[in-house]
Formats: structure tokens, C-alpha cells, sequence
């Protein structure tokens, strides 16, 4: 079998001199989504008129369309978009002046906000009705049950699924490389063009993912271990 | 170029991207057969705690579940024929479609494997011992009671999992499939209207994901009310 | 006829059976008193197998086992003679109350199915369940899941039935159907073994009464013996403090 080693280790030196790229398309739309996605599923949550039925809908709309389809579309209207607006007003500027990371960005976080305020969502319903309850019927108002109560319960108890959101985001950034993105795939992918040796490139950027994902796993794991000590100590 | 977007496209183009969704279909369905087949096996593995197939079990999933899949259909593009080389089977002319559902099938086993490990052991105790207290053998305690109970356990994940794998299948188009997606890419590549393509292939995707999750739910309702009497 | 013999169990290094010697005569109801922890489930669940003890001999009958030399075997037929009434009712979730009750008379025993339906229906009857043959279990109360439970033990007719605490996981309302039912049928003379925090209860049906302590069986005898007139310290204090009001009374 001529599986190239040598080759193997050039590319996955070039995929990781451009990991901080995918790190950064990762962890962006992660962080964002955490802030924007808790918002959404308070709103879902409490039956905010319109606006929760409008964020239902865009849950059902984003989870239902594969992802790759949500990047190039994002793409076409973004780029072509933006050309015919600079054509109608004349601007000198132009759509290959984007850098597509912008891009690249937009379509993931689309994507993780969907996915994340679904996993928050469910850690709110999962706190006991009880607790609502008692923080009620101590006088607190309606953001202060949140805030204290609630919300302190609810996330570290999502921590396991949005690590594991996390991993899904980060192996979607492989698909930018679809809209020339260089990620550490398409760096790996670059590397190959040369001498068609494309298993290697791909060994090497399956390698580079695997242990960025696998940090990611054991983290969540010890957190998991973490905060379930807390929830014995607590009940006992 | 002309418009950016014609909606009147989007219906012309919407039957032809239709024509192709057999192919979408078939992946997902003998990719999902594959899977359980497999995954049951590594399940078993891990839970019968199989020394060095465990093992193996164990880091066969983690690599699948911690790489994109992209990755790993070209891996099985490219390196299962080199493998198979070794024992002197040249695969080198199968269909790509083979190595796509080999992909899936593969990807689908690590999933499946960790749900169903996962619902076995979230049949609880107690059920087993009450099968032993009336003398079933392990095997029949297995089939008669855990088995059907860990079915339902394991039903939303499996449907969950098989959407995700609907959707994965759109990256199919990357190795040359003219499925949907694909179909959507020629459709742009001879009109220069790429966008309606994609947007009539987004509704297709769309809509079997609202239907599968709806038929999924129809079926576990069903199945609980059938098996626990639960309405 | 059941008889245990020296049986020692420990889980890691903590013991908690140490060395119990038991001897149950055909008919005779034996009700195992004593505070949490102090091995009365776990030397049930030896005796059926769920745990296995270390060291020790079981006889049922005329067949004898040795705990730790038991092969797979023997622990099926052990457990063929055997039947269990579990604290947390454990019914199969995936069956409804007849299934439950048949089941494992069609599987293990062979009984053709319409003769197993007949002995299920006449056993739900006996324990007052006519009106729910095809109730699963989440539709069943706590109560009525239990009495289900007595009635799968019965239809294996076992040589003796062991009832884990069959009452402490139910409402107070419903603790008295649960008791009454196992009253009904320890008075038909079935073999039973219970263990139960319902002294009353103990006084009322025990054929005899034996008090269990860190692991060692303190004291035994009639009811009357032992709830009147403690020997040992430990039998005394435990009395004492589960029923004061008795030390007034008589």
C-alpha cells in the first residue's frame, strides 16, 4: 500500500498553521449563539406573541436545511447580493472585496444559534416546575426567578449538549472550504493539489479534527463529572 | 446575469430536482440498515466489555463521531480500495454511490452503536431482575423484556439520527453523486442560476424533515401506546 | 422446606450478612424484621440469586446449592422454585397486568397459552384485579401494580415467595389492600419469607419472627415471643423505638 507518511505530516503541518481559523469559525458563532440562543429560548419559552412563534419557525427552517445548502445559499445572496446593490448605487466597491470568512461566519452562526436554543430550551423545561414555584412564592420578580434560580440550574446542565454542539459546529467548518474559505481542511486540501495525493491531505485533517474534538469531549466530560458531584452533594 | 433571484425558476427547476430524489432516499435508508447492523454489533461489544474489541468499538466511535463526515467519505473514496488492495480486491471500478452508503453506513454505526448501548442500559434494573425472579434465562430476560423496552427508548435518537443523516447527505454532491443537490449544481452550472436550484433543493430537504419528524412521532406514539399502554 | 446455612456476603470489604442460618417449614410464613441496613433484603435477594453470597448452602426441598459453586444451571432452577415480590413492584412495563402475570409461565414453564390466560385471569381475581386484565402498568396504581406483582409470584406456584419490603414504596392509603391480599394468601399455606417494616402486620400473620441486626439474626421465635418478650438488648431497644405505645399496653 503507498499511503505517503511523510506527505501525511507536511499536510497536517499546514492544517494546523491554519487550526486558528477554524477555531475562530467555530467558537464564533458558539459564543454568539449562547447569548443570542438563551434569548431565543426564553422567548419560546414564555410564549412571547409573535416573536415565539416567528423563532419557531426559524428553528423548523434552519435544522430542516443542510447546512452545506445554507452556506452556499448565504453565499449567493451575499455575494451576488451585495454586487447588484453596488451596481444600482455605483459603488467602486465589490463583492470579491468580501472576504468570505464574513461569509463563511454568517451561514454558522445561523446555523449554531438554531441548534443551541434548541439545547437551552430543553434545560429550562427540565428544571422542576417546583423551583419556578418557590421562587414565585418568595416574591421574586420574573427576571430574578431567572436569573438566580433558573438559569443557574438549567445551564450547567446543558453543558454536556452544547459541548456536544460545539463538535457539531466544528465539523461543519470543514464545508467552507466549498465557498474557498482556507480552513485547516482546504490548507491540508491545498497542499495536495500539486501531487493529487488527497488521502493524505484528508488523514491529516481528519487527525487535526479528531483531537480538536476529542479535547472538546474530554472537557465536557469532566464538567459533566463536575457539576453531577455538585447535584449529589445537594441532594444529600 | 439578470435578476439575482426568480422564483419562477425555482418551480421550473423543482421537478427535475425532484427526479433525483431516489437517490437521496436510497442513501439514507441503506446507510441507516447498515448502520444498526453494525452499530448493534459494537454495541454489544462495548456493553459485553469484549476485551480489545471494546476497544476498538471505543475509538472507531469516537473518530467517526469526531470527524466531519466530509472527511471520512473521502477517506473511503480514496483508502478503502488501497485497503483492499492489500488482499488483492480491486473495488477501484465500483459505483461512487457504493462508497457513499459505505461512508454513511459506517458514519450511522458509531451513532447507532452509542444509542443503542445507551437505551439498553436505560432499561431499568429492576425489569431485569423481576425477569430473572420468575426464571427467564438471560436471553429470554433480554428478548422478551429489555430488548422491546430499549426499542423505545432508543426510537427518538434513531429518528433524530436519521434526519441528521438525510441532511449529511448533501455533501454527497462533492464526490460526483447527482442527487438532488447535485442536480441543483448542473442545473446552475448550464443556467448561471445556481440560487433557485438551491433554494428549490432547501424546500425539498425542508419538507422530508418536517415529514420524517412528523412520521416519527406517529410511530412512537403508536409503539408506546402498543407496548407500555401509554396514550 | 428451605433451610440457609452459614450464608456470608459482603459487598467489597464491607460485610453485611454474616453467617445467617434459617430454616423455613412448608406453609410456614417468616417475617425478618430489623433496622435499614441490617441485611434483611440483601439475604432475599441471595436467596433468589440476585446477589450472590460468598459463602453458604441453600436447600429447597430435596435439591442443595452451595452459593459459591452454583453454576447457571442451578441458578435458573433456584430461581424456578423461587419467586419475588420486589419493594419497587418492577412489572415488566411492556406488558399489560395478564401478561405479567403469564408470561413467564408460557416462556419458562412451557404452559400452552390459553391454559397460562386461565391461570392469570383466576390469580388477578384472587388479588382483586378483574376489571384490569389489559391495564399496563403506568395505568395501574402503586397498589394495584403490587398486587399484580403477588399474583405473577403466585402463578409460578413456588416453593416458597419472597416478598422484598412489599409495602414501603406505597402511599399510607394504599399499604392496607397490598397487606390484606398477602394475608389471603399466606392463610391458603403458601411458603413465604417477608420482609416488612409492618410489625402489626408481623404480629398478625408470622409463623414465625426472626430480628435481624448488622448482619446476624439477633433473635427469633413466635410472634408472640419475640414482640412480647424480647430476650436480647438489641431486639428490646429496636421495639422500643418503633413501637413505643406497645410498652404501655401490655
Amino acid at each position: 500500500m503507498n499511503f505517503d507518511f511523510h506527505f501525511m505530516m507536511i499536510a497536517m503541518k499546514e492544517a494546523i498553521r491554519y487550526t486558528p481559523v477554524t477555531l475562530l469559525l467555530a467558537f464564533v458563532p458558539f459564543v454568539l449563539g449562547i447569548l443570542l440562543g438563551t434569548l431565543i429560548a426564553l422567548v419560546r419559552l414564555f410564549h412571547v406573541r409573535i416573536l415565539g412563534r416567528l423563532m419557531q419557525v426559524y428553528i423548523v427552517i434552519t435544522k430542516g436545511i443542510p447546512v452545506i445548502l445554507q452556506i452556499l445559499i448565504i453565499y449567493f445572496v451575499m455575494v451576488q447580493g451585495f454586487d447588484t446593490i453596488a451596481d444600482r448605487f455605483h459603488w467602486s466597491l465589490h463583492s470579491k472585496d468580501i472576504n468570505v470568512i464574513y461569509v463563511a461566519l454568517t451561514a454558522l452562526f445561523t446555523v449554531a444559534v438554531a441548534n443551541i436554543s434548541e439545547t437551552i430550551r430543553g434545560a429550562l423545561m427540565a428544571v422542576n416546575r417546583g423551583q419556578y414555584e418557590a421562587a414565585y412564592s418568595v416574591g421574586m420578580t420574573h427576571n430574578q426567578v431567572l436569573r438566580r434560580i433558573i438559569l443557574p440550574q438549567a445551564l450547567p446542565a446543558a453543558l454536556p449538549m452544547l459541548c456536544s454542539n460545539l463538535i457539531g459546529i466544528m465539523k461543519s467548518t470543514s464545508l467552507v472550504f466549498m465557498i474557498s474559505v482556507v480552513d485547516l481542511m482546504n490548507a491540508a486540501l491545498i497542499t495536495a493539489t500539486a501531487n493529487y495525493k488527497y488521502l493524505e491531505a484528508y488523514v491529516a485533517a481528519a487527525i487535526v479534527y479528531w483531537v480538536l474534538n476529542g479535547t472538546i469531549e474530554k472537557i465536557s466530560l469532566i464538567l459533566e463529572k463536575r457539576f453531577s458531584v455538585y447535584r449529589k452533594e445537594g441532594v444529600f | 446575469m439578470g435578476k439575482l433571484f426568480d422564483i419562477q425558476l425555482v418551480f421550473e427547476y423543482f421537478p427535475k430536482l425532484l427526479s433525483r430524489l431516489h437517490i437521496t432516499l436510497s442513501i439514507v435508508f441503506a446507510a441507516t440498515v447498515l448502520g444498526v447492523i453494525l452499530g448493534t454489533v459494537l454495541a454489544l461489544f462495548r456493553l459485553a466489555k469484549t476485551p480489545i474489541l471494546n476497544q476498538v468499538a471505543v475509538v472507531y466511535i469516537s473518530f467517526m463521531r469526531g470527524t466531519p463526515i466530509i472527511v471520512q467519505m473521502f477517506i473511503v473514496y480514496y483508502g478503502l480500495p488501497l485497503l483492499l488492495l492489500m488482499i488483492h480486491l480491486d473495488i477501484n471500478h465500483w459505483d461512487k454511490l457504493i462508497f457513499i452508503i459505505i461512508t454513511y453506513g459506517l458514519n450511522m454505526a458509531a451513532f447507532m452503536a452509542e444509542i443503542i448501548r445507551a437505551s439498553i442500559i436505560g432499561v431499568s434494573i429492576g425489569q431485569t431482575e423481576a425477569a430473572y425472579s420468575v426464571g427467564m434465562s438471560r436471553l429470554q430476560a433480554f428478548r422478551r423484556i429489555v430488548a422491546p423496552q430499549a426499542l423505545l427508548i432508543a426510537l427518538p435518537s434513531l429518528g433524530m439520527n436519521m434526519m441528521g443523516l438525510l441532511q449529511n447527505t448533501s455533501i454527497a454532491f462533492s464526490l460526483g453523486i447527482i442527487d438532488v443537490i447535485g442536480k441543483a449544481r448542473v442545473i446552475g452550472a448550464s443556467t448561471y442560476h445556481t440560487l433557485e436550484g438551491y433554494v428549490g433543493a432547501a424546500v425539498i430537504f425542508l419538507a422530508l424533515c418536517i415529514l420524517m419528524e412528523y412520521g416519527f412521532t406517529h410511530i412512537e406514539k403508536k409503539l408506546k401506546y402498543k407496548m407500555i399502554g401509554l396514550i | 422446606m428451605i433451610e440457609l446455612k452459614g450464608v456470608y456476603k459482603a459487598f467489597g470489604r464491607h460485610p453485611v450478612l454474616k453467617g445467617i442460618g434459617l430454616k423455613v417449614a412448608k406453609g410456614e410464613v417468616v417475617v425478618v424484621i430489623g433496622p435499614s441496613g441490617s441485611g434483611k433484603t440483601t439475604l432475599l435477594r441471595c436467596i433468589n440469586f440476585l446477589e450472590k453470597a460468598d459463602e453458604g448452602e441453600l436447600t429447597i426441598g430435596q435439591n442443595h446449592y452451595h452459593f459459591k459453586h452454583a453454576s447457571k444451571k442451578d441458578i435458573l432452577s433456584v430461581r424456578r422454585q423461587t419467586a419475588m415480590v420486589f419493594q419497587s413492584y418492577n412489572l415488566f412495563n411492556n406488558k399489560t397486568a395478564l401478561d405479567n402475570v403469564t408470561e413467564s409461565l408460557i416462556i419458562t414453564r412451557g404452559v400452552a397459552k390459553n391454559e397460562a390466560e386461565a391461570i392469570g385471569r383466576r390469580l388477578l381475581d384472587k388479588v382483586g384485579l378483574t376489571d384490569k386484565y389489559d391495564a399496563y402498568p403506568c395505568r395501574l396504581s402503586g397498589g394495584q401494580q403490587q398486587r399484580v406483582g403477588i399474583a405473577r409470584a403466585l402463578a409460578l406456584n413456588p416453593e416458597v415467595i419472597l416478598f422484598d419490603e412489599p409495602t414501603s414504596a406505597l402511599d399510607p392509603e394504599l399499604v392496607g389492600e397490598v397487606l390484606a391480599v398477602i394475608k389471603k394468601v399466606a392463610r391458603e399455606g403458601i411458603t413465604m419469607i417477608v420482609v416488612t417494616h409492618e410489625l402489626a402486620f408481623a404480629a398478625d400473620v408470622a409463623n414465625h419472627v426472626v430480628f435481624m441486626d448488622g448482619g446476624i439474626i439477633v433473635e427469633e421465635g413466635t410472634p408472640q415471643q419475640l414482640f412480647f418478650h424480647p430476650k436480647a438488648e438489641r431486639t428490646q431497644q429496636f421495639l422500643k423505638r418503633i413501637l413505643p405505645e406497645w410498652n404501655y399496653d401490655i
